[in-house]
């Protein structure tokens, strides 16, 4: 065989026997806290059509709880006929035009666990292949042994496909570590970073309305109730749901997070105002004025609130 | 005149059939949003006639392009053609077939399901 050759294939095989990095801290420091098996058995099956992993591994997910759409049906929504899959992107707003909630997870195989454990199956995309000969592939992970090192994926055509850490790094490593929890806007991944959960909610806001996410931003204060953002918005929510007295709460927190932030005190005064407290909702437009003078619509509310 | 508009916006509010966008209340700040509405629109349309290009049914592309955020749309103009798109090994020529085999089995690839790694660990 030529050296050249024998060349390569030691260095695949010293690149597969490598441990990849997350997998080897899994071994070294098993979380205490994670039960040692989970796998989330009632989560449906879809064998894959030709190319069609995007909506098959889309469906998997969305019809945990209940049936909500067909693979076939996600198709129109997600494949790119001459690309021959489904881009990340379209994944993410086919879900949350189902007024699910998609959030991007942080790249951690821990979190992947986690999420399983909280009772999540995550949507992962795997490169199958090498970095400059990619096969792209999405699937669908419903559990993990500890002790073994192992995940379990719907992938395919396999309904129960076992994949040790090690090789499943690999693959998640070369397609950036993508993994997506969608869940009902009520139980968001347990996982999630603020500014993906947020991205995520204004993202089901975008496909749905901003009623829509109401029960993400109910949740997004619980985890981060020093944030200004997800105060505000779970107002507006509130709002637009038809409960001004609960959006008057959530935008009485949001102004006392951050009174600097002129947005606040406006949609305050507006709800104040709806709720026919004159006084308090004059004061509120005052204080959004002082913050932003000239600005044209905080102009235009106070003429509206205050009268002209 | 403006007597009777403010009773009226009133009263729909009442109701809660005016969105709060219209009430004069400001919408919650979206950090993915790159341009006013406006400015966007030109992007928009440009991906909906990428879309179209790479075979996905005009009316079905617009929908797709309208639940996209801002960040999304600049990056699907920038790079569409590169970007993942999860499929399956289903269109793999026999010449490379071997290659993928040897390096399923020695787990430096994951290609078919069927091949196992030699080295679980």
């Amino acid at each position: 065989m030529p050296a050249r050759l024998l060349l390569l294939l030691a260095l695949l095989v010293l690149a597969a026997c490598a441990t990849p990095p997350q997998t080897l801290e899994l071994r070294r420091a098993p979380p205490p806290d994670l039960p040692p098996r989970v796998e989330l058995a009632d989560t449906p099956f879809y064998p894959q059509t030709r190319y069609q992993c995007g909506p098959a591994a889309l469906a998997t997910v969305l019809n945990r709880d209940r049936q909500r759409i067909t693979p076939e049906a996600l198709v129109g929504q997600v494949y790119v006929p001459q690309l021959k899959g489904s881009l990340q992107a379209e994944m993410i707003a086919a879900a949350s035009r189902q007024g699910m909630l998609a959030i991007e997870l942080d790249g951690r195989l821990g979190s992947l666990l986690r999420e399983l454990a909280a009772g999540h199956p995550v949507l992962v995309l795997q490169n199958l292949g090498f970095s400059h000969w990619p096969f792209w592939h999405y699937a669908v992970i419903i559990g993990y042994d500890l002790p073994l090192q192992r995940l379990l994926l719907r992938s395919g055509q396999t309904r129960r496909m076992q994949r040790s850490f090690a090789l499943f790094e690999r693959t998640w490593n070369r397609a950036g570590r993508w993994a997506l929890v969608i869940t009902d806007p009520a139980d968001p991944a347990v996982s999630a970073g603020q500014d993906a959960f947020v991205r995520a909610a204004l993202r089901l806001e975008r496909s749905v309305s901003p009623a829509g996410a109401t029960a993400a931003w109910q949740e997004a204060v619980r985890r981060w109730p020093e944030a200004w953002l997800p105060w505000f918005a779970l107002g507006n929510g509130l709002f637009a749901a038809g409960d001004p007295a609960g959006a008057r709460q959530a935008l009485e927190r949001a102004v006392a997070v951050d009174p600097q932030r002129a947005d606040g005190w406006n949609n305050l005064a507006w709800v104040l105002h709806r709720l026919g407290q004159a006084e308090a909702a004059r004061a509120a437009i005052d204080r959004a004025r002082a913050l932003r003078p000239g600005d044209a619509e905080i102009e235009d509310s106070y003429r509206s609130i205050v009268g002209d | 005149m403006r007597t009777l508009f403010k009773t009226l916006t009133a009263a729909l509010l009442f109701i809660g059939l005016m969105p709060p966008a219209q009430a004069g209340m400001i919408a919650t700040p979206d950090s993915s949003r790159l341009l006013p509405a406006a400015g966007m629109q030109n992007a928009r349309e440009a991906l909906v006639r990428q879309l179209t290009d790479l075979g996905v049914e005009a009316a079905e592309a617009r929908a797709r392009v309208a639940g996209l955020d801002d960040v999304q749309i600049a990056e699907l103009n920038r790079r569409i053609a590169d970007l993942p798109a999860g499929a399956d090994a289903a269109g793999i020529l026999l010449t490379v077939f071997i290659v993928f085999v040897i390096t399923d089995v020695i787990g430096a690839t994951d290609i078919f399901p069927f091949i196992h790694p030699v080295n679980t660990k």
